[in-house]
């Protein structure tokens, strides 16, 4: 458990305040101020908060030493400071924008998690699925929605934050958010789990163009799939492991082929090679989608759809920290921070700052946290540059009449 | 006769004042009144009254009919062609239907009505939608230029842009063509393609029927429909909302004639329509009988605890004297029904005094001596109080929870798949069609037996009544089979 007192000096010493205002605000200071906290201690909640500015929301944080919160949640601008909502006639007070955000959570992957990790554990092999949940989502986010303002945060826990701060994505509607979700969504729906997180890809999906074998989202999956599973778990030494992967082969003789590949892997053969012959032999058969249903159910991202399609919902803030790890929520740099080469990616051990290091004055912590900090600054920076690139193509449109 | 919208600034007119006068050159192609131009301006001119509350009922009764479709799953193709048919007996052809101030004057009379809440607003754009859609279907080559005359954001692609994009695009084409029968004729070669924000297609995006690039979704021939569709959809829930604020100058303006009428046109509601029954034909000791085999369940309700409490509040008698009223219940029987009922539990005085006036007023025979009609489904669903635990009217398929639902099905002895189904009809607020769906279960091969001609596939009966006179056309058949084969 993380204690008041550092909570305390650390919102006072490392929270970027400044910025944070900076980012929500988008150049409007009327903006940030009908915009959604919410704060949490012991246990109580409270909801519909709202400042004026930084320093308010700072001091909002430090103020009373008895009432340090352990987190802040943003929720969405509404019509009205939400602080004042009943001063106002009911029906005034309404959801009006929001960020466009996503949540994964490792917890969600447990029936592949091969290495044993359960629930909120992880390790540095499973952790990646979390890095290609970045990577994959950040390109669906750009190339296909041409979205470009996002913020991908470590959440301090089990999983990744992501916030889409476009102008256009803020005035999404709920309608909006779900049919982006929804695209994104491959899995197999359950009818009482509406979140919809299944093992499964539902194979009806894998006919778009966008997720076909040529695809660069099935790139993506298939080498964090050879990573992760084939290389990271070892699943094809290991008969309990590699049949969860013969359970997407429905056909047979197919089945039996790659079983029998399987069971020619020596000891000192090259795994992925053996992927690559089990890909060959598939992919004999026309028009099946056995490796994309295994490649994508296997790393695609599970998001909590939930959290994407409401308006109105609540995500932990950047730079909280979370009250089980101590851990603070960092930006991550969805180019950077992926496997890439010999970088193995962001792993929240060697790279994420924890509240007691920072208080205590540890150097190299306060290092990490100053890069991150450049993180969020750099998008701070990126939503101004494109708000005034955008007024200047509009004053230029204007011309041309 | 009545005005409808007005050229000039001054005030009057149904529909307001017109700001800018509109080109209206008379029989014009898609004037901007027409369904095809969503209705963007009023109608002008004048109607007469009876006209105008004609126009209306008949496009709620179509509205209604449309949700009844689909409250039992008709989708797609059929649901186009059963609002077709519907549509053209209503407003003729296609040509006719282009010119038709009736559609128009409808449409704009409806939003207003329905405008007044948050559940009518939804009904109103829900059904519209679906009768806009079964009316774009029809002529796809309509598709340009509603496009251009609704200034929606869809432009053609360049050659060399389909070029670019050609082997995703030719996918998502094969794809459309398994679905779709007339494409298969054109080569994709030939296929034009159009792109819009992926904002203006939702439906398409969220199902994955599009490809997206950049924020664009690349989109076919049939695709536009989509397009204008979810345009339509947007377009008709602001103009609904709009409508609202309009009610205040209405009740200044029109408050005699428009306002009471436009209140009554959303409740309207399948009246019992079936030949009189004449009074006298049901005698208070068959009621035990006719309750088991032909009540509907809330009449069943309400008759066992009239029998169990031997009292029944207010609403509850209303409910259930009207209804014994339309089943042929004489006035003088009714009395001796009641009476018989009350006095177990209070003096024949008692009664006289406090109930005898009420059952003779509701035929009619009291007070300003209206005769009052048994209440329709709409009433009894949304019409009545509320119900405490002490009331017993309303409907039970709304009011009754899960479990005593259940309970009542065991007790008719329906199967554990049958309940589920009629659960799931009322968690999804079918009252209606969980009761038709009652009535089936208890009257097993309905369609056989009752030699009804045309198939009803289910659709709800609207009104108690109804229900009852479809069960005794039932049993009187069922006894004839048994009476030829004895």
């Amino acid at each position: 458990m993380v204690g008041t007192n550092d909570l305390r000096s650390y919102y006072q010493k490392f929270l970027p305040s400044e910025q944070i205002y900076s980012w929500l605000s988008y150049g409007d200071p009327v903006y940030f101020t009908k915009r959604e906290f919410a704060f949490t201690r012991d246990e109580f909640f409270s909801r519909y908060q709202s400042f004026k500015n930084g320093s308010e929301l700072k001091e909002r944080l430090t103020r009373n030493e008895r009432d340090i919160p352990e987190r802040f949640e943003i929720g969405c601008v509404y019509s009205v400071p939400p602080s004042q909502q009943h001063s106002v006639s009911p029906g005034v007070f309404v959801p009006i924008s929001k960020e466009f955000v996503l949540d994964i959570d490792i917890s969600d992957y447990n029936d592949i998690r091969m290495c044993g990790c359960k629930e909120s554990n992880y390790c540095r092999v499973c952790w990646k699925l979390m890095l290609c949940g970045v990577e994959v989502s950040d390109y669906i986010l750009t190339s296909i929605f041409g979205f470009k303002n996002r913020l991908w945060v470590f959440s301090g826990g089990r999983g990744i934050h992501c916030w889409v701060g476009d102008e256009s994505v803020r005035s999404l509607t709920n309608e909006g958010r779900s049919a982006v979700a929804e695209f994104m969504h491959l899995y197999q729906s359950s009818k009482d789990n509406n979140s919809g997180r299944q093992g499964k890809v539902d194979t009806n999906n894998l006919s778009h163009p966008s997720f076909s074998t040529d695809s660069k989202i099935f790139q993506i999956c298939q080498k964090y799939f050879v990573d992760v599973f084939i290389d990271g778990m070892d699943i094809l030494r290991d008969s309990d492991k590699y049949e969860k992967l013969l359970s997407f082969i429905t056909d047979s003789t197919l089945k039996k082929q790659v079983h029998n590949l399987i069971d020619g892997l020596d000891e000192d053969d090259d795994a992925s090679e053996t992927w690559s012959e089990i890909v060959k032999v598939l992919n004999v058969r026309k028009n099946n989608t056995f490796v994309q249903a295994i490649v994508l159910s296997f790393v695609y991202p599970r998001l909590d759809l939930n959290v994407s399609k409401g308006l109105n919902h609540l995500l932990k803030s950047p730079f909280c920290i979370h009250p089980r790890t101590g851990y603070v929520c960092v930006p991550l740099d969805p180019k950077k921070d992926v496997p890439k080469g010999d970088s193995q990616g962001f792993y929240p051990e060697d790279q994420c700052p924890k509240v007691g290091e920072l208080v205590n004055n540890n150097q190299e912590a306060t290092k990490m946290m100053e890069s991150r900090v450049e993180i969020f600054k750099k998008f701070v920076l990126d939503l101004k540059k494109q708000k005034s690139q955008e007024k200047l193509e509009e004053s230029d449109s204007m011309l041309q009449f | 006769m009545l005005a409808l919208g007005v050229e000039s600034r001054s005030r009057g007119g149904l529909f307001g004042p017109r700001l800018k006068s509109e080109n209206k050159a008379k029989n014009a192609p898609a004037s901007d009144q027409s369904w095809k131009c969503m209705y963007k301006s009023a109608p002008t001119g004048e109607v007469t009254i009876d006209d105008f509350e004609i126009f209306a009922k008949n496009r709620a009764n179509l509205l209604h009919k449309i949700e009844n479709w689909r409250a039992i799953g008709i989708i797609g193709e059929e649901l186009s062609n059963k609002i077709r048919f519907e549509d053209e007996r209503e407003y003729g052809g296609y040509h006719e239907l282009i010119q038709s101030n009736k559609d128009c004057i409808a449409h704009n009379v409806l939003r207003l009505a329905y405008s007044k809440t948050e559940e009518l607003r939804r009904f109103f754009v829900a059904q519209e939608c679906a009768l806009f859609e079964a009316r774009l279907k029809v002529n796809p080559s309509d598709y340009d230029e509603i496009i251009k005359s609704n200034s929606i954001d869809v432009e053609q692609v360049s050659a060399n842009e389909k070029q670019k994009y050609s082997a995703e695009l030719s996918i998502m084409y094969r794809q459309l063509q398994m679905y779709n029968k007339e494409l298969k004729i054109e080569m994709f070669d030939n296929a034009r393609v159009w792109k819009t924000r992926f904002t203006n297609c939702l439906n398409l995006v969220s199902k994955r029927r599009v490809f997206v690039v950049d924020g664009y979704a690349y989109l076919f021939k049939t695709h536009l429909l989509n397009v204008i569709s979810q345009q339509f959809r947007i377009v008709l829930a602001g103009r609904v909302n709009a409508a609202l604020r309009f009610w205040p100058y209405l009740k200044e303006s029109e408050g005699e004639r428009v306002v009471p009428f436009l209140g009554a046109v959303t409740n309207y509601e399948v009246k019992y329509s079936e030949v009189d029954i004449k009074g006298g034909t049901v005698k208070p000791e068959m009621i035990n009988t006719l309750s088991e085999q032909s009540f509907p369940l809330c009449m069943k309700v309400l008759h066992k605890s009239l029998r169990d409490k031997h009292h029944l509040k207010h609403q509850g008698r209303m409910q259930f004297g009207l209804f014994l009223k339309a089943i042929g219940l004489s006035l003088d029987d009714a009395l001796r029904f009641w009476k018989d009922e009350f006095t177990k539990n209070q003096t024949s005085e008692h009664f006289e005094k406090n109930y005898a006036y009420n059952i003779r007023h509701s035929y009619g025979k009291e007070g300003k001596r209206t005769n009052y009609s048994a209440y329709g489904c709409t009433k009894i669903i949304t019409g009545l109080a509320q119900p405490t635990s002490d009331d017993h009217h309303g409907c039970p398929f709304k009011n009754f929870n899960e479990s005593s639902l259940k309970m009542e099905m065991r007790s008719k002895e329906f199967g554990d798949e049958s309940i589920r189904e009629v659960i799931e009809l009322v968690q999804r607020k079918h009252y209606q069609i969980a009761c038709r769906k009652y009535f089936d279960l208890t009257h097993p091969d309905f369609q056989e037996v009752s030699k009804e001609t045309s198939r009803d596939e289910g659709m709800p009966f609207n009104h108690p009544n109804t229900y009852y006179q479809k069960s005794r056309q039932y049993h009187d058949n069922n006894k004839k089979e048994t009476n030829v084969t004895k």
